[in-house]
């Protein structure tokens, strides 16, 4: 098209969206919100990529270099910046170390360092260990350093926001963080453990603008980390980790260089033979080509194929979210173009062709779109400005710059002016399409849904349907698992492309169920009959409403349903390993610890009961060589299947069993069993294994000796007890056999589990005293986080409302003719209310019923991928009726209801009818 | 309902506007319609309105019909002061005492013509059945059965507002409004739907119609003259050359709104 005809349609498109203010701000609402998100969350990203000098002035203040004594010894190899990673080269072997290690291996780092950069200033950066502060709150962990903050060099890599930096003995800086957590105010004391002679007056706070959550103490030079080593036991460790910073543990130092000089490349070079790494100022500005790098950053990261996995998924996202949009803002073109249709056949009847038309419908998409993707690119930069100290907080550091990256920017209004051109374009096409007489005279013929259309729908909608669940069936299982795409497997990938198949199927089969929907309408009452007819007869609007209903709620049935069936199918295959509620505490190996860590666990976790201990049967050959004593026939038997020893409490706490009988038997010396099949006779056979009978030799099978033990045993039949162990035996007949028992943890079966944040606690106790304990509630089959069904089901939820109150808006606004007519034959003042309740509630019903049909071919189809998957019988399909029941009952009648509040009662009776 | 009762307590007017004024807007803007009509319009009356451009003619008939308020004075239908019923009451009053014809049509698009016809009945809550015949049976009065299950979009302009005389006339209305019922329709259709006006005032109703076509009003009993929203003459079973002349004296150019 030339750009005149062009111009007239913007020019007529601009006009058309002042006039209609209403439906113009709507369609910019529904474009803007989505642009605003996206540039907002761009420019937080951007804000927080920092360039070269930003991430200088973050690592060395004002200083010129930050060396680390790395590897004294040692030859290092580094990127331009060494926090990016280091690589030390030991002295090699069958060389003997190169002058430059020989030299650094035994030297003082700081002299070293002062004789190789001669004139050099060195200001001591290394963190220190980590320290408990004493506060009102009790003590509080926290990193230590030492800084002096009067001097300038400091300012950007530690910053002085508030108070006054310490100028005076024993005065400290300490992060916001230390302050919240301590309970701790500027101008307050506090002392550092082992060093409780000396308190710390707080003058001032600091932070690392890389690092807000930092939790640090900030002593002056010599105040704090020589002290504190001194006091420090040998066990305490500094922190270890790669540190972004200055390498934490090493001494590290900031430098300042005479004028006039910098430290270079080559510079940097010569400090990495000597075991130093430094991030220079003028190496970092002016980085070296590649080829004089020698170090390549390892990438151990090896999550490309994630990092694609999650592509897809933003991909998928804001797929969904621009066809959301699209769809949503659709019936606004629709209408608008409906309305003005006697002007757009004034353009047919002026000479216009159809292209001229529908760039008229066109233009206003660009125009509306245009502006709703300005709009939303620039709330989004004016929020992110208003807010960025919150999110600076949120985030852990502050922004480098406000990172605005116009290609970003126009990139992210580009797809919001496409979105709205993607809207524009069915109203388009339908309003070039309308007759010119047919316009001008205002009729409205209604035509039916074009044939090739619905054939289309109906083969895309069975073919990928098919595709979805035959290839399923037929499938045997190969090539499970082996991720084709984007992480997904073939089965995987063939089930998403039937489904997604069905869906646009479906999508082209609304415009002609809309219609057949419009036949039945001659069986309902009025008010049903003209909101139904109204619909089918302006598909335009109520299609692609009806369209984004589906899609959201085919979502939410499709994982609703998938999470449902798998986690019904799991929990039926689930089996515990110890009674419901029990709590286990388990040791590898005996420690004089255990007494320690039960009772902690019992004071962490109160309510607990009578506490069973457990022991293992232990059979020894020889003074350093033992095994577990098993029980013959017992083929589960590793691990909870195993035979334990222990008293009545044992039977009580880890196999629920309460049988005086069994109790007394077991008191009397017999072994306890619950499977009689695990009986030779009426005797419990224990093995013991030894060791080789000979040395073992190539090829052939070494054997082990093998003891057989009988002893006396009773049976308890309890399957479900038979799960969790073989039996139970008396320390006192396994002592009498020769045998020793090594202390294996302890089981209580309180009524109700204990809460999880109580068993956090308590678990951490217990890994605190001792290392190896292991606690564990057994709390029966957990499902599976239902958050994304709840996020599903939510944002379903508000499609289907905002979908149908949308369109039952414009169908109102359409309508207002109509109802005008309807008062003035004598309608009762709430017809108006009556129809857009019926209206809005009929697009909720009819999108949420085939979005439901449709979220069943992907979930099923799933489900019987994993059933081939794991080999196992056909999956029972949990039908999740309460989320199906919201979206396709619940929020249709919610959205009906909200329509008849927000619908005016007062009929708009027009002063010139006629 | 026969001629001897007019209204509902047997004696008065179908009709009676009584001293009515209408003012449109405010301040500056401020425009009178109409300056304090009085006019009584009796059972089997057939009242035709003519006026120039602007003289009041439409804001008369959609007052009558209670579709507007008038800003003084009253509107009596059938004896009972519109302006005094509750909402609900006065939509109950539109669809079983008062048929209103718009000029243009104002069908609704989404019901066929049976079913606009029986829209007022349907409304009132009459069972399906009978709305049905009811509207067949108007259908039939005015000649036009084969539309039964058409829809407004699928009719020519003639049959539309055939079909929208017969919704004004279903259900027994005493009183039936038009405002320019003919203007869509050639002589002889126009002649045709000015006959079942007729035909319905002579069995009882009471009419009034707003044309500028002194032809069409020759039809009526009375034909009322308005300028500047008063009432400035009125004439008596006046041939069309007469109304002619009235008309010329009374406004330079008559139009069909007012």
């Amino acid at each position: 098209m030339k750009l005149g005809p062009l111009k007239v349609a913007l020019r007529i498109a601009r006009r058309d969206a002042l006039r209609a203010k209403g439906r113009s701000a709507l369609v910019i609402a529904m474009i803007s919100l989505p642009v605003l998100g996206v540039a907002g969350a761009d420019i937080v990203y951007r804000s927080g990529q920092l360039a070269p000098a930003e991430r200088v002035e973050r690592l060395l203040g004002g200083a010129d270099a930050l060396v680390t004594a790395y590897e004294p010894g040692s030859t290092v190899q580094q990127g331009p910046f060494a926090e990016d990673g280091a690589l030390a080269i030991g002295v090699r072997a069958n060389q003997g170390p190169t002058p430059e290690q020989a030299r650094s291996a035994g030297a003082d780092p700081a002299a070293l360092l002062k004789e190789l950069l001669p004139g050099a200033t060195l200001l001591p950066a290394a963190a220190g260990l980590n320290a408990s502060a004493g506060s009102p709150n009790g003590l509080v962990r926290t990193e230590t350093s030492e800084a002096d903050l009067t001097d300038p060099v400091w300012k950007g890599r530690l910053a002085l926001v508030e108070g006054r930096a310490p100028n005076a003995a024993h005065e400290a800086a300490v992060t916001r963080e230390f302050l919240a957590e301590s309970g701790l105010h500027l101008g307050e004391a506090t002392t550092l453990k082992g060093l409780e002679k000396t308190p710390f007056t707080l003058t001032g706070v600091v932070e690392h603008p890389d690092d807000l959550a930092k939790v640090e103490f900030v002593g002056r030079p010599g105040e704090v980390l020589a002290p504190l080593a001194a006091t420090a036991p040998a066990a305490a460790k500094p922190p270890t980790g790669a540190g972004d910073r200055s390498t934490p543990g090493k001494p590290a130092w900031l430098l300042r260089l005479p004028a006039g000089t910098t430290l270079g490349w080559e510079g940097v070079k010569k400090l990495n033979q000597y075991g130093f790494t430094a991030t220079s100022r003028a190496v970092a500005l002016d980085p070296p080509p590649a080829s004089q790098v020698s170090y390549r950053q390892t990438d151990f990261d090896s999550s490309s194929p994630l990092r694609s996995d999650k592509a897809v998924v933003v991909g998928t996202v804001a797929g969904m979210a621009l066809l959301e949009v699209a769809l949503l803002a659709g019936p606004a073109f629709a209408v608008g173009a409906r309305r003005s249709r006697r002007q757009l056949a004034l353009i047919g009847a002026s000479g216009g062709d159809r292209g001229h038309i529908a760039a008229v419908v066109l233009g206003s998409g660009l125009v509306l779109g245009a502006v709703g993707a300005i709009t939303g690119v620039a709330l989004g930069t004016g929020l992110v400005a208003l807010t960025r100290p919150w999110i600076e907080e949120t985030g852990g550091s502050r922004f480098g710059h406000f990172g605005l990256q116009a290609p970003d920017l126009f990139a992210i209004a580009f797809v919001g002016v496409v979105t709205a051109l993607l809207a524009a374009a069915l109203p388009a096409l339908q309003a070039a399409r309308q007759s010119v007489t047919a316009g001008l005279t205002g009729r409205d013929t209604v035509k039916p849904p074009s044939r090739w259309t619905t054939a289309a729908g109906i083969v895309l909608f069975v073919s990928g349907a098919a595709v979805a669940l035959l290839a399923v069936g037929t499938n045997d299982g190969t090539g499970r698992g082996i991720a084709v795409f984007a992480g997904l497997d073939r089965m995987t990938l063939t089930v998403l492309a039937g489904s997604t198949t069905a869906e646009l199927g479906l999508l082209a089969l609304t415009p002609v169920l809309i219609a057949f929907c419009g036949r039945l309408a001659r069986f309902l009452p009025l008010g049903g009959r003209l909101a139904l007819r109204d619909s089918a007869r302006h598909r335009g609007r109520t299609a692609p409403a009806i369209a984004a209903v589906m899609a959201a709620v085919a979502g939410s049935v499709a994982i609703g349903l998938y999470t449902a069936s798998s986690d019904a199918m799991d929990a039926a295959t689930y089996r515990p390993h110890s009674p419901i509620n029990s709590v286990s505490l388990g040791v590898l190996t005996d420690s004089p610890q255990l007494p320690q860590v039960r009772a902690a666990i019992e004071q962490d976790l109160p309510e607990l009961g009578e506490r069973a201990d457990l022991s293992t049967a232990v059979y020894s050959w020889c003074a350093q060589c033992s095994s577990n004593v098993t029980v013959k026939g017992n083929n589960g038997g590793f691990g909870s299947r195993a035979l334990v020893v222990g008293d009545a409490a044992v039977l009580h706490n880890a196999f629920a069993v309460r049988d005086p009988a069994a109790e007394q038997a077991l008191a009397a010396g017999k072994a306890v069993v619950f499977d009689r099949s695990l009986l030779s006779g009426d005797k419990l056979v224990l093995q013991l294994t030894g060791g080789f009978v000979a040395p073992p030799q190539p090829g052939a099978n070494p054997t082990q000796d093998v003891r057989e033990i009988p002893v006396d045993a009773v049976v308890v039949e309890n399957p479900t007890a038979a799960r969790y162990g073989a039996g139970v035996i008396g320390t006192r007949t396994i002592t009498g056999l020769g045998l020793t028992t090594r202390p294996s943890g302890s089981v209580w079966l309180p009524s109700t589990a204990p809460d999880r944040k109580a068993t956090q606690r308590a678990s951490a106790t217990a890994d605190r005293i001792l290392p190896s304990a292991l606690l564990d509630v057994e709390r029966g089959f957990q499902p599976k986080s239902d958050l994304p069904t709840t996020a599903l089901t939510g944002f379903a939820a508000l499609v289907v409302l905002g979908s149908a109150c949308i369109a039952t808006g414009l169908a109102a606004a359409d309508s207002r003719r109509d109802q005008a007519t309807l008062a003035a034959v004598g309608a009762p003042p709430g017809i108006r209310r009556t129809l857009s309740g019926i209206q809005c509630a009929l697009i909720a019903v009819l999108g949420a019923a085939l979005g439901t049909v449709n979220g069943f071919v992907p979930a099923v189809a799933l489900l019987m991928a994993r059933d081939v998957a794991n080999q196992a019988g056909s999956s029972t399909i949990v039908v999740p009726w309460a989320t199906i029941g919201l979206t396709t009952l619940a929020v249709p009648l919610l959205a009906g209801l909200l329509a008849v509040l927000f619908t005016r009662a007062d009929a708009p009776l027009t002063r010139r009818l006629g | 309902m026969s001629k001897s009762s007019p209204s509902r307590n047997g004696t008065g007017p179908v009709l009676h506007l009584d001293h009515v004024t209408r003012v449109h807007g405010r301040g500056a803007a401020e425009v009178h319609a109409l300056r304090g009509v009085d006019l009584r319009v009796q059972a089997g009356e057939f009242v035709a309105v003519m006026g120039p451009s602007g003289s009041g003619k439409s804001t008369l008939l959609t007052l009558a019909g209670g579709l507007d308020a008038p800003t003084t004075g009253q509107v009596l239908v059938e004896g009972v002061a519109l302006g005094g019923l509750s909402r609900k009451k006065l939509a109950a009053a539109r669809r079983r005492s008062i048929g209103y014809v718009f000029q243009d049509y104002n069908l609704i698009p989404a019901l066929t013509a049976a079913e606009n016809i029986a829209l007022p009945r349907e409304l009132d809550g009459v069972s399906g059945r009978v709305t049905r015949r009811e509207a067949l049976a108007a259908l039939e009065e005015l000649g036009i059965p084969e539309l039964a299950g058409r829809y407004p979009d699928d009719m020519s302009g003639g049959q539309q507002q055939r079909v929208a005389i017969a919704r004004a006339l279903v259900g027994d209305r005493r009183l039936v409004l038009a405002d320019e019922p003919t203007g869509a329709l050639d002589s002889t259709n126009g002649e045709a739907v000015l006959g079942v006006l007729r035909a319905r005032c002579d069995a009882g109703a009471a009419a009034m119609m707003v044309t500028h076509e002194p032809r069409h009003a020759s039809w009526a009993d009375r034909v009322v003259f308005l300028r500047d929203g008063l009432i400035v003459d009125e004439g008596f079973g006046r041939s069309a050359e007469s109304l002619q002349t009235m008309a010329a004296r009374h406004g330079n150019r008559i139009e069909a709104t007012g």
